[in-house]
């Protein structure tokens, strides 16, 4: 199986002198294509700063980062933001959809970025928004959905740019039991039909219990590496 | 730009005309024997001149008038009442009396401020004295059967107005010293046409005779270009200003786009054309305004009266008139365009500078 995701030996430390915290320390793992993969610890342990790593926004001040074969400290900054627009779909646990786009918008806008021909992005667009169950919503503002329907959202604009895996960064975090039973029986299912890779961050119980694979770290160290 | 053009066109339509012609000589010795050469040639050539709407000619000499509160040095200024008025402005600004339509036999049209400090009024007596041409001296009582006020308190104390033809009858001479003439055209151009056609004379234009006016114009430009410089850097500090505020509130939204991919030159031009969209609807808007409130002010005048004092000691009328040429609406158009490019480069800088993960962890 392909390997979309690798890191090795990585470090980051924020802070100076006594306020100095090391957020990772020497972590390598690798995550294969169609992985459903949960990053678990608690506040602080560093899973969020590992998926920043992953997701290209953030550099590590020592290892390796390979993402889809590349590996990324090679890239200059513009060619990383093409990247991440090429490989990467990222579902934030604000859902930081644009506010003054409608849910159509907000799903088409990366598509609008990658220059998609209009036909093909109105066609994938809807496909994707009916795909999340937000048919007839397509026209309504973030403000005009519920928190679950706006993750669904944050979701389709994820996929829509196709990409090799999709990072999400507790993602249930603000919403209520059935949405977050809707929105992981949604990933699920992309991951079981169309063999979409989800790395997510989390320490909701719900998430990890659906997880294929859950990474445990603690103090910037993988302390449990788990596949179920 | 009322304010300097007013003045330069004041000048023009009331004190020196377009254009002047004097004997080559007038100007280093202004003897009342000293009159323009050829003045039938000269009148026949200028007849003849397309561009001219009209010309005056006059006698002039320097003088006193006295009266029993005071004198004063004067220039007397002999005049053809008809073509005097057709020429110059002087006819609409007389505060009292008429422009020497009179049948006083000696009548005189002095200036307001000459009338203030020589305490004149209607039909009051004045003595007028100057030097003949066999240097014997002329004094001759005038009665005041008009008075003129047009804002300029050094003219109006210097300039009187009399009838050619009792100049005439006390000095014996019929000639005249000085053609003022009105153009329809580019006075500067019709003067280039005239030059070397009149022998013995020197045909100038208003900026030729009185640089100050030259200079004045010039000015108006630069003046201009200084205040709109300093309104569009203005302009500038309140586009960075907004636009780094707006920034600042969307740091969240420029975040995600910066997440999920949009190139940093995108978000600049992003930012660019939302500051370009500042200027495309605060420009149209300002030069409308600025269009309607020129209308008006041209129209009625912006009244300075309050400062009139101080403003005609320095030849200003106390009732601006404000103009625009058009060109400058087009121009200053473009200059708000050219600060609102300049004033999105900053913001769009920092909006690229940010970093995403902390700008979309901001609330």
């Amino acid at each position: 199986m392909k390997t979309v995701i690798q890191t090795k030996n990585l470090n980051k430390t924020f802070g100076k002198d006594d306020l100095k915290v090391q957020a990772l320390n020497n972590v390598s793992i690798s995550i294969n294509e169609g992985e459903f993969t949960a990053l678990v610890g608690p506040s602080g342990s560093g899973k969020t700063t590992l998926l920043n790593m992953i997701g290209g926004l953030d550099n590590p001040d020592s290892g390796n980062i390979i993402l889809n074969n590349q590996e990324i400290s090679e890239l200059k900054k513009s060619e990383m933001t093409t990247f991440r627009q090429e490989n990467i779909g990222f579902v934030f646990q604000a859902y930081n959809l644009i506010p003054v786009l409608s849910a159509y918008e907000n799903a088409e806008f990366i598509m609008l970025l990658q220059g998609t021909p209009k036909k093909e992005r109105e066609t994938r667009v809807m496909k994707l928004l009916a795909d999340v169950g937000l048919e007839g919503k397509e026209h309504n503002k973030p403000g005009q959905l519920s928190g679950g329907q706006q993750q669904r959202v944050a979701v389709a604009r994820a996929l829509a740019a196709k990409p090799a895996y999709i990072l999400a960064d507790e993602p249930t975090a603000n919403l209520d039991s059935k949405s977050t039973t809707d929105l992981l029986d949604l990933m699920y299912t992309l991951n079981q039909e169309e063999q979409m890779t989800f790395v997510f961050a989390t320490h909701d119980q719900r998430v990890i219990d659906r997880a294929k694979r859950v990474i445990y770290i603690d103090d910037g160290k993988i302390v449990k590496d788990e596949i179920r | 730009m009322g304010f300097m053009e007013s003045r330069v066109n004041k000048m023009i339509d009331l004190e020196v005309g377009s254009m002047q012609i004097h004997s080559n000589t007038f100007d280093y010795d202004n003897d009342i024997s000293n009159t323009l050469e050829n003045q039938e040639a000269l009148i026949q050539l200028l007849n003849n001149t397309e561009g001219i709407s009209a010309f005056t000619t006059r006698f002039v000499t320097e003088g006193s008038a006295v009266t029993a509160h005071g004198q004063n040095g004067i220039k007397v200024i002999g005049v053809d009442p008809q073509s005097e008025l057709q020429t110059l402005k002087i006819g609409e600004r007389m505060v009292d009396g008429t422009f020497l339509d009179s049948e006083l036999s000696y009548p005189i049209v002095v200036g307001k401020k000459l009338a203030e400090e020589l305490h004149l009024k209607l039909k009051s007596k004045v003595q007028i004295s100057f030097t003949n041409v066999d240097a014997s001296q002329i004094s001759k009582n005038f009665k005041v059967c008009g008075i003129y006020g047009i804002g300029n308190d050094n003219y109006e104390n210097y300039n009187v107005f009399v009838p050619n033809d009792r100049i005439n009858r006390l000095t014996g001479l019929n000639a005249r010293h000085e053609i003022l003439i009105r153009t329809n055209g580019d006075a500067k151009a019709i003067t280039t046409s005239l030059k070397g056609k009149s022998a013995g004379n020197l045909i100038q234009s208003y900026a030729d005779r009185y640089p100050e006016i030259a200079y004045m114009e010039e000015m108006m430009g630069t003046s201009m270009f200084i205040l709109m410089s300093i309104i569009v850097f203005a302009l500038l500090f309140g586009i960075v200003n907004t636009l780094t505020m707006s920034i600042l509130e969307r740091k969240r939204e420029i975040g995600i786009l910066q997440a999920i991919g949009m190139k940093a030159g995108r978000i600049r031009i992003m930012i660019v054309m939302e500051s370009v969209i500042y200027g495309l609807i605060g420009a149209p808007g300002g030069v409308i305004l600025g269009y309607f409130t020129i209308l008006y002010y041209g129209h009625f005048g912006f009244d300075l009266t309050a400062f009139g004092e101080g403003m005609s000691a320095f030849g200003y009328d106390p009732v601006l008139y404000l103009s625009l040429d058009t060109k400058y609406y087009f121009i200053y158009t473009g200059y708000i365009l050219f600060a609102t490019i300049i004033g999105g480069l900053y913001p769009s800088r920092l909006a690229t500078k940010l970093n995403p993960i902390s700008a979309i962890r901001a609330i």
